[in-house]
């Protein structure tokens, strides 16, 4: 089973072109292979970009149906709680992780000498292009980039079109009373969706809480719940059940928008741009 | 009853036309302290029915069912205090301190973060009384043969740690992601954007705990003259046991149950108007309960005027006003005996 000694010395300069040229396209571009995403929005972004073959695990939250757009696409996929130990076992080529509460995660991880891109949220639709771009560029597929951006334009463009000339007032009530006011995406979508965002009004900027007396005042024209569910369990959840909000005033309607919708920032805003849009048309 | 007792003592009626005095003062300025500011006479006229601006509809669905609770958890404190310091025969009986506030707690946080309260409303204080119950019992059963002060505490000390490790762990295990963090209001109560569906629900109960308290005054003046005593003045010591323990679990438990756990309000109040009544245990019961609510509804005067990141928790305020007094209280029993 030996070849002769010549033969082989033959083949392996034949071969030697061709693993050269991998080795500098992949220097080049460095295109990860094996990615460990910790972060619920990092996590979705990525399946909307690559799809999962090049995710090597994905956090825990991408599977809960009620923050994550993307529970089918991952139901197979190993989850994370990014733990440092954890994300060492599949051995990543490229870590996506949040930028503000995993700080030292990410420190600890490149002092490893794993590579991380850090995903800032976003507060703003040009910061979500931004980051989309980014993302796109370090995961190898800056066309798909452009072609989600591109889809995501498209359709805001047709919805601000369809726009009225009346802007209704709304608010945002989340457990707790936390609302989104001037300066987040949340408050931008309202805009977008033709609605007057009553917290960035009344000077709540990024996010804050609403005291129900100041609600009581505000008296919005819609009330926007979101992350409802069979988990209301708490005294969080309690005030969003408040009787007062059934009697503001005749006329005030509600909608409850899934948690999943702007809890990331991404493609599926739309979603929420237009059940906010058909909420105002009804 | 001693001379300087009796010396002390001011008519009942008095004292307590001057207790339902300062609770009217209190719960008007209760009525006037929110977020949004509105005039005192619009608040007035907010409370009448047929009003219905924004402004009746802040005090009346916002502002009105926190005083009410403030009102009822306090007089319940307070109230059930007393009775417990009489039937124990120790004064340092109270429902947060030896541990049945806490339990209530536990009972709540299991029935509400887990959905039952959900399912069943009744749930709430229906689970929240049980662990007060049982609180109260175990409480009896390891410290009432022994009057000691210390094996009382202890016993409660046991009770209240076990429970709020209990109520930790049920917070941990629950599927809501803002169950722990609400761990704080369990340990320390609010009545924060309270409805007057919480005061339906637990209001009942703790009128009916009152009504089985308000019944003990006789017997525990005769308890206080010893058990042997009592017995032969015809007391029936069994029935006077479960009326307190009964009464203390349900207005209590109710009131833990959509309050979170108040502690030193059922010290402080029955020792502040004791020199005042004197030292019979039935006078001292409708002014203990008066009082409590007094000083709940001013502590949640306070919570709401004290600026802080986010409303500070009434049990904050009870405690700076509650463990000070209570040591002085230890120094000045001590300098007496002496």
């Amino acid at each position: 089973m030996r070849f002769p000694r010549r033969r082989r010395l033959h083949l392996s300069i034949l071969l030697l072109p061709a693993v050269l040229l991998v080795g500098t396209a992949g220097a080049r571009a460095a295109v990860p292979a094996r990615i460990v995403s910790t972060n619920l929005c990092t996590d979705q972004l990525a399946v909307a970009l690559i799809g999962t073959e090049r995710l090597a695990s994905v956090s825990f939250l991408a599977a809960d149906p009620t923050l994550s757009n993307v529970v089918d696409a991952v139901r197979d996929l190993p989850a994370n709680h990014a733990l440092v130990e954890e994300i060492a076992r599949f051995d990543p080529d490229l870590v996506l992780a949040g930028a503000h509460r995993e700080r030292r995660l990410n420190d600890r991880l490149r002092r490893l000498g794993y590579r991380v891109h850090a995903l800032a949220a976003p507060n703003s639709l040009a910061e979500l292009r931004r980051a989309v771009t980014d993302l796109a560029a370090v995961l190898g597929v800056p066309e798909r980039g452009a072609a989600l951006i591109a889809g995501m334009e498209r359709d805001l463009a047709a919805l601000a079109a369809d726009a009225g000339a009346a802007r209704p007032t709304a608010l945002v009530y989340r457990p707790n009373g936390y609302t989104s006011g001037a300066g987040t995406l949340v408050d931008e979508v309202m805009r977008l969706a033709g609605f007057d965002n009553l917290a960035a009004r009344s000077g709540v900027a990024g996010g804050g809480n609403l005291s129900l007396e100041s609600l009581v005042v505000a008296a919005p024209d819609l009330i926007v719940f979101d992350n409802p569910g069979e988990r209301g369990w708490s005294l969080a959840q309690r005030l969003q059940a408040h009787p007062v909000l059934d009697r503001l005033r005749p006329g005030t309607r509600f909608v409850a928008l899934p948690g999943r919708l702007w809890v990331c920032a991404g493609p599926w805003i739309v979603e929420a741009a237009a059940r906010l849009r058909a909420a105002r048309n009804r | 009853m001693t001379a300087g007792a009796a010396e002390a003592r001011i008519g009942a009626p008095t004292l307590a036309v001057g207790l339902v005095a300062l609770l009217a003062g209190l719960a008007f300025l209760s009525l006037q302290v929110g977020q949004v500011a509105i005039p005192a006479a619009e608040v007035l006229r907010g409370l009448v029915a047929g009003a219905d601006d924004r402004a009746a509809l802040i005090v009346r669905e916002i502002r009105l069912p926190r005083l009410l609770l403030a009102g009822l958890i306090g007089a319940s404190l307070g109230l059930a205090g007393a009775a417990l310091q009489g039937l124990l025969r120790n004064p340092l009986a109270e429902p947060g301190l030896i541990g049945v506030s806490a339990s209530g707690g536990l009972g709540a946080v299991v029935a509400l973060y887990f959905g039952f309260a959900a399912a069943f409303p009744l749930a709430l204080p229906l689970s929240a009384m049980a662990g007060a119950l049982i609180a109260t019992l175990a409480l009896y059963l390891l410290a009432a043969r022994d009057a000691s002060i210390l094996t009382l505490i202890l016993a409660g000390v046991a009770i209240s740690s076990f429970a709020v490790a209990m109520t930790s762990l049920a917070l941990n295990l629950s599927p809501t992601p803002y169950a722990l963090s609400e761990m704080v209001l369990w340990l320390l109560g609010s009545v924060k954007d309270r409805s007057m569906a919480d005061v339906a629900l637990a209001a009942p109960f703790i009128l009916l705990g009152w009504a089985l308290l308000a019944g003990v005054g006789r017997g525990l003046d005769a308890l206080s003259l010893g058990e042997e005593a009592a017995r032969s003045l015809g007391v029936g010591l069994g029935r006077l046991r479960a009326l307190i323990i009964g009464g203390t679990a349900l207005s209590v438990g109710a009131g833990v149950a959509v309050s979170g756990s108040i502690g030193f309000v059922g010290l402080v109040v029955p020792h502040l108007l004791r020199p005042l009544v004197g030292h019979q245990p039935s006078r001292l019961l409708l002014p203990s309960a008066l009082g409590g609510a007094a000083l709940l509804i001013a502590a949640d005067i306070a919570a709401r005027l004290i600026p802080a990141r986010g409303e500070l928790m009434l049990g904050v305020l009870t405690a700076v006003i509650g463990a000070p007094f209570f040591l002085w209280l230890i120094l000045q029993t001590r300098r007496r005996m002496r």
